[in-house]
């Protein structure tokens, strides 16, 4: 019963990412992300990480995709968009590396298949036990990974300030352009 | 956590606290000097603590299960802490002279507002040089995988680093050009980092899918094998591959080493690359790659693809940074060869001997184009030379006689270009020795060929541009007459004065690039003292 749920949620996430890869539409393609980590949320529950799962659920599929179809719909894209797309989905410009990733996943499979080794007997694990690992063995993992975010924010605050202190930026931008075309020449 | 590991860990503790105080101060002063000095004094203390603690440290320290300080993370870091501090003037000196390259405009460059925000290049570094640090020091994929990334989105920005844009006279489409090819190389950067990252990760969720644990020592293949362990070490390797650049996973390399700002392209082509070499080097030995077939070939292949590849694109290179780019790639292919004979003692001296070989010699050879770079610039901005392509300072005609305009410079450009190339007397040279000694040692006579065949090719190119140095410079015209320092005799007739002035070179520049030459030379002709070291490591 347990293998039929994991099933079917897999099947779900793996037909979810496949439509958010194929659809023209910007905020269909985002709906249908939503829809495939919230199967990964699933998955993540069955196999005894209920803690895990929640964070999926309000971080991934709440706050971080929600930002994604905000920025979407401020950037009204449109028919132009969903145009463009449709021309990169020509199928002169997927067929090849489709076949070439399906040819990685036969041979993943076969791996998969071939291998005897089985992970550990599923457990659930609780909240609490998360807490106690984060801050006794793995508390330098939680201060290095403080780091990477301040040098994340700091950076990105960094990049996109220029763009609105320097309004000379964007008059240039012609100009730039440009000069980026013929500095390709050189090469 | 007890106070043996803080101690253990001080001169990361350091980088990180000066890397927050760097970064408080900007808050208050924004000066770019004063953000300069803490920088210095950050890494200047980092050091002094690893350079005492390097002899006190008997045998290995755990903190925690996620690092191990010992002897070899020590002398890692402070290679590290040496490598940031000299990227860290040469982007003093690059930010300097985008501040005050223009001066003689009426326009004061304390309105710009971009100047003001130039001290985050050096937080940037601290963070980049705090996770090299991390990273050489780690034994658990967790503090491993956190490291790599600190290191990549310490990179982003700096790739893309904002240059103050001049707004003003003939300064100002260099400035465009420069800012627009950067952000570029940061937008390509991040892309393939993240794909290596995430290639990276789903190895190492195999791997503990196969193992059941993160700790390196965990993962040894003379355990016996499993698919799953293989596949994941392949998607590693892959990953791993992707950041050092080796040959099928090479192509964002160039790109990304142009566009970016000199300075940073040094950085990322010495701590970027010299951290991940110098910790697979433990993640090898334990895992003992050279005991299974699969993994054996698998790095085989890498290491004569890019030997192979990285020389040949070099060949037909004509600008110094893409093919200083083309070179790294092939170097890092000779790096890989030593791997394959991870059991033997030779493998680890040989390693870290040419690290600090390639560390050294890329540091001079970049110091020197970005010392060009920025005495160009000053001279571009001069509204009497117009600027186009073919005074890119990149490129190899622009290097044409620079030997009879400033023969200290091209003196240690003509250096650096011998070491890498592996020519006696200098640290390359003792490298390369080292690099074939270990091949002969563990017979891997298919790799060696490759190896001799790459350095011949590699020995055509460098001589190409060395001899490109001492030709007699071209015939200058008031139209062609390339990019030239403003004449000092202004008296004088413009043709003499523009075949013989000198480039500008700053004196803190050419200081550091001397005393990079320097050790350059005396590695190469005493390489005892450092093999000495190295073996009490």
């Amino acid at each position: 019963m347990e293998l039929v749920s994991f099933y079917i949620s897999a099947l779900i996430a793996l037909m979810a990412s496949l439509l958010a890869v194929i659809s023209r539409n910007a905020v269909h393609a985002l709906l249908m992300l939503i829809v495939s980590l919230l199967a990964v949320a699933c998955i993540f529950y069955q196999i005894g990480a209920p803690l895990a799962a929640a964070l999926q659920v309000i971080v991934y599929a709440g706050a971080i995709l929600v930002l994604m179809v905000f920025v979407i719909m401020m950037l009204n894209q449109g028919k132009a968009a969903v145009d463009q797309e449709t021309q990169w989905l020509a199928r002169e410009n997927w067929l090849a590396p489709a076949s070439l990733a399906g040819a990685l996943l036969v041979m993943m499979l076969y791996l998969l298949w071939d291998s005897a080794s089985r992970g550990a007997a599923a457990r659930s694990v609780s909240a609490a036990e998360v807490g106690l690992a984060m801050y006794s063995k793995y508390l330098l993992v939680v201060e290095l990974a403080s780091f990477v975010l301040l040098a994340g924010l700091v950076g990105a605050f960094h990049l996109a300030r220029r763009h609105t202190a320097d309004s000379a930026a964007s008059t240039n931008n012609a100009a730039s352009t440009e000069s980026v075309k013929s500095a390709r020449g050189v090469r | 956590m007890s106070l043996r590991d803080f101690i253990a860990l001080s001169p990361l503790l350091i980088v990180a606290t000066g890397a927050l105080v760097l970064l408080l101060q900007l808050a208050f002063v924004r000066s770019h000097r004063a953000a300069f000095a803490t920088f210095l004094l950050t890494l200047a203390a980092a050091s002094v603590d690893g350079w005492i603690r390097l002899p006190a440290v008997e045998q290995a320290t755990a903190v925690t299960t996620l690092l191990r300080v010992d002897r070899f993370s020590l002398f890692f870091c402070l290679l590290f802490f040496f490598t940031s501090a000299v990227c860290g003037g040469l982007g003093y000196r690059y930010l300097r002279a985008r501040l005050t390259g223009n001066r003689g405009t009426s326009t004061t460059l304390s309105s710009c507002p971009s100047s003001s925000s130039c001290g985050e290049f050096y937080f940037f570094v601290l963070l980049a040089t705090l996770g090299a640090c991390t990273l050489v020091s780690s034994q658990h994929f967790a503090s491993f995988f956190l490291a790599l990334e600190l290191i990549s989105l310490s990179l982003y920005p700096l790739l893309a680093f904002p240059v103050p844009l001049a707004k003003w006279g003939a300064g100002r489409d260099v400035s465009n050009r420069e800012a627009a090819l950067s952000l570029e190389s940061g937008i390509k950067y991040l892309i393939t980092s993240a794909l290596a990252t995430a290639l990276a990760l789903f190895g190492i969720a195999l791997m503990y899918a196969a193992t059941g644990n993160l700790q390196f020592s965990s993962m040894d293949f003379s355990r016996g094998e499993s698919a799953l362990l293989i596949g994941g070490f392949a998607l590693l390797l892959a990953g791993v591959a992707f950041k050092l650049s080796l040959v099928p996973f090479h192509v964002w390399t160039a790109d990304v080493y142009e566009g970016a700002p000199t300075p940073v392209t040094a950085f990322i082509a010495t701590l970027g690359k010299t951290a991940l070499l110098a910790i697979l080097l433990r993640l090898f030995s334990e895992f003992s790659v050279h005991i299974l077939e699969t993994s054996v070939a698998m790095i085989s292949l890498l290491a004569v693809a890019s030997m192979l590849g990285g020389n040949l694109l070099a060949l037909r290179q004509r600008n110094v940074k893409r093919l200083l780019a083309y070179s790294a790639i092939a170097h890092m292919g000779y790096f890989l060869v030593v791997y394959l004979v991870i059991d033997r003692g030779i493998a680890r001296e040989a390693t870290i001997y040419y690290l600090v070989a390639y560390t050294v010699t890329t540091l001079c050879a970049f110091s020197a184009v970005s010392l060009i770079d920025d005495a160009a610039l000053s001279d571009v901005s001069n509204p009497q030379v117009t600027t186009g392509d073919d005074r890119n300072p990149f490129q190899q005609s622009f290097y044409r006689g620079l030997f009879w305009r400033s023969p200290t410079l091209s003196l240690c450009l003509a250096a650096a270009l011998l070491s890498l190339a592996g020519i006696p007397f200098t640290v390359g040279f003792i490298g390369k020795f080292y690099l074939i000694t270990a091949a002969l040692d563990g017979q891997l006579w298919g790799l060696l060929g490759a190896l001799i065949v790459g350095s011949a090719l590699g020995l055509f190119y460098y001589l190409r541009l060395l001899l490109t140095l001492v030709e007699a410079p071209p015939i200058a015209s008031g139209q062609t007459a390339g990019v030239r320092v403003v004449v000092d005799q202004p008296h004088t007739s413009a043709e003499p004065a523009a075949r013989n002035n000198p480039l500008l070179i700053s004196r803190s520049g050419l200081g550091l690039l001397l005393l990079l030459t320097a050790l350059l030379l005396i590695f190469g002709i005493y390489p005892q003292m450092l093999i000495n070291g190295i073996n009490a490591l």
